[in-house]
């Protein structure tokens, strides 16, 4: 059942994501094009603040994004759990279990998405307009090629030692953020169940109130890791100190606190579907 | 054909009525089949169990029978079908001299009354 | 062969305050239409809420079939409740897939005949459709199962004559024979006529379980004139 289930939850929810973020992939390609054209070399005064304007644009474009899709599927949560759909969702043969875990798959799954497309965008805003304003000096490729060579040399040198277990540390954040981040939401929509008369609010509630122990785990941890780098780099050559040296460890520790609040809430969820469900 | 059912007398005769008026009448014919159990509840908007039991009444009378393939036919005794007929005419009969005689008119009086207005009626 | 729903001393209490049902005990046997009467806010709806699964009990016990309400009871009960459940972007054959995928007893065949019959468009979006043909759409859902427990929550409230007159057909030629149907509605009168028995429901206790057989003979009047009686004021 949880094989139709995610076919059916993916079918539901996949247009509009993917409807916001070919929209911003447009938006980034609109953003960058203006570099392409040879006006950069006036000297009006207002060219650098609409070059700032421009990206400020395409910035809000991109949390724009982000956010629509998070709230698209937040209200679709919702509305398929506890709203008239919530009739035909919850007298479906299965188990409450495979629904939450299918719901959270799909959410998930959207919210590395999301993030990857916002990655994506950048990239192609961010060449664009390297393109866009190194070909009017040199050649594009020529000057393409020296900053790879330069990047390379950069990887091999002492700051970059470890770089390989900070990116994994970079995606287990990622991957253990977007769990967290679906089950953060659901579950407090879920919660917010219990305070029968005012669902929403005891939802948005619930938010907050799992966010703010969420920061404040994770800032109780992290203090310690802070002074110890803080007082590591005062007695060493900082210089010689790998750049990832503290964020491999920070990251690897708030991807443990992620995934531990998801599996809380996990459990929460399904026990309050399974015992407490009560759709007005 | 609509199925005109009132609430204050039980549905059970008032099917088992309207079924044998259909017999008779030929709106059943004698051999062909008659509507399953099921077909005639939702036509006559009751519940199929009641049916059923009309239905049955009807076989045990002889006035249908049962195959076991193709549901129910209409008898092809046409003496048994012409008794039927009579009988629910005696019906009426009684019931509407019953009625005449709680409105106070003897058998003779009913009588002369129903040829006048027949006479009326030719007018 | 055991009783099809048995209900045990069922209370269900909201917030602490407002007791919906209190010590319910009903055997709802199989193979009948079985009418659920009573007033408006009388604990009809909690009652078939919690025969579906959509709340859960603050005591006693449910059984249908012998299983507690969960995927087991689910995939037996076909429930038309009173709103209409769809997501509206849907298309309708995108709504018989879904019956399809999630009920085995689900017939696509015997509910595309049905739309046929009632010239719906299988391609038309749900949010095309009005009302009344929405409403008819989710009864076809629900009759087109082989279900063993059909339960209607006031199928015939609001509709006009034919509509209704459309409904108990279906209802009639769809359900299963071994399968009950519980049909809540306060419109007795024009329900009586399908009814093998019928459940009075008063401020969340049953005041009464009798065929409409019995009720008619023993108290010689029709069940609708008898529950104004009953509850009367």
């Amino acid at each position: 059942m949880l094989g139709k289930l995610l076919r059916h939850e993916w079918k539901a929810v996949w247009k509009v994501p993917t409807l916001l973020i070919g929209a911003l992939m447009v938006a980034s390609v609109m953003a960058g094009i203006p570099f392409l054209f040879p006006i950069w070399e006036s000297d009006w005064i207002g060219l650098p603040l609409s070059a700032v304007m421009l990206m400020l644009l395409f910035f809000a474009a991109m949390i724009a994004t982000s956010f629509g899709i998070v709230i698209y599927l937040t209200v679709r949560y919702y509305k398929s759990m506890y709203t008239d759909e919530g009739y035909l969702t919850h007298t479906l043969p299965v188990k409450g279990r495979d629904l939450l875990l299918s719901k959270t798959i799909v959410m998930s799954v959207w919210n590395l998405i999301s993030g990857i497309a916002v990655f994506v965008a950048m990239m192609i805003f961010y060449v664009i307009m390297l393109f866009g304003l190194t070909t009017r000096t040199s050649i594009f490729t020529a000057e393409f090629m020296d900053a790879l060579g330069e990047l390379r040399e950069l990887l091999n040198s002492p700051y970059f030692e470890g770089m390989w277990g900070f990116l994994a540390s970079l995606g287990c954040m990622m991957l253990t953020g977007a769990v967290g981040g679906s089950l953060l939401i659901m579950g407090a929509i879920n919660l917010g169940q219990m305070v029968r008369k005012h669902r929403i609010l005891g939802a948005i509630g619930a938010y907050f109130g799992f966010y703010s122990v969420m920061q404040i785990i994770v800032m109780v941890i992290m203090f310690p890791m802070m002074l110890k780098v803080v007082f590591a780099a005062n007695h060493t050559d900082a210089s010689e100190m790998s750049v990832f040296a503290l964020y491999t460890p920070m990251y690897f520790v708030i991807s443990a606190v992620y995934a531990i609040l998801a599996v809380g809430l996990y459990f929460l969820s399904e026990y309050l579907i399974r015992r407490q469900l009560e759709l007005e | 054909m609509a199925w005109n059912l009132d609430s204050d007398r039980p549905i059970y005769t008032q099917i088992l009525e309207e079924i044998q008026i259909r017999i008779i009448t030929g709106q059943y014919k004698s051999g062909e089949r008659i509507p399953s159990v099921r077909e005639l509840a939702a036509q006559a908007g009751v519940n199929p169990n009641t049916m059923q039991k009309a239905l049955t009444e009807l076989e045990r009378s002889g006035l249908v029978m049962s195959q076991r393939t193709s549901g129910r036919i209409v008898t092809e005794d046409l003496e048994m079908l012409r008794q039927t007929r009579n009988k629910l005419a005696y019906d009426q009969i009684n019931a509407f001299i019953e009625r005449m005689k709680k409105l106070g008119f003897d058998k003779e009086e009913v009588m002369a009354l129903l040829k006048q207005a027949e006479g009326e009626k030719n007018e | 062969m055991s009783e099809l729903v048995e209900v045990k001393n069922l209370t269900k209490v909201y917030e602490k305050k407002k007791t919906a049902l209190s010590q319910v005990n009903l055997m709802i046997p199989r193979g009948k239409i079985i009418g659920l009467l009573g007033p408006n806010g009388s604990g009809k709806t909690t009652l078939i809420k919690l025969l579906s699964g959509l709340l859960v009990a603050t005591e006693g016990e449910i059984l249908i079939n012998g299983y507690k309400p969960g995927p087991e009871t689910k995939s037996m009960v076909s429930y038309l409740p009173e709103r209409t459940y769809f997501q509206n972007s849907m298309r309708v054959k995108e709504l018989i897939e879904y019956f399809a995928d999630f009920y085995q007893d689900f017939c696509p065949e015997r509910a595309k005949q049905m739309l046929m019959n009632l010239n719906i468009d299988e391609n038309s979006r749900l949010k095309t459709l009005s009302k009344g043909t929405k409403e008819k759409v989710q009864l076809i859902m629900v009759m087109s199962r082989d279900a063993q427990l059909y339960i209607l929550d006031e199928p015939i409230a609001g509709v006009d004559p034919a509509a209704r007159d459309y409904i108990l057909r279906t209802i009639i030629s769809n359900y299963n024979e071994n399968a009950t149907v519980l049909i809540s509605t306060h419109l007795i009168s024009d329900i009586e006529k399908i009814l093998d028995e019928v459940i009075f429901i008063r401020d969340g206790r049953v005041v009464l379980q009798d065929t409409v057989e019995n009720i008619r003979e023993r108290k010689g009047k029709s069940v609708d004139t008898y529950f104004r009686e009953v509850f009367a004021c």
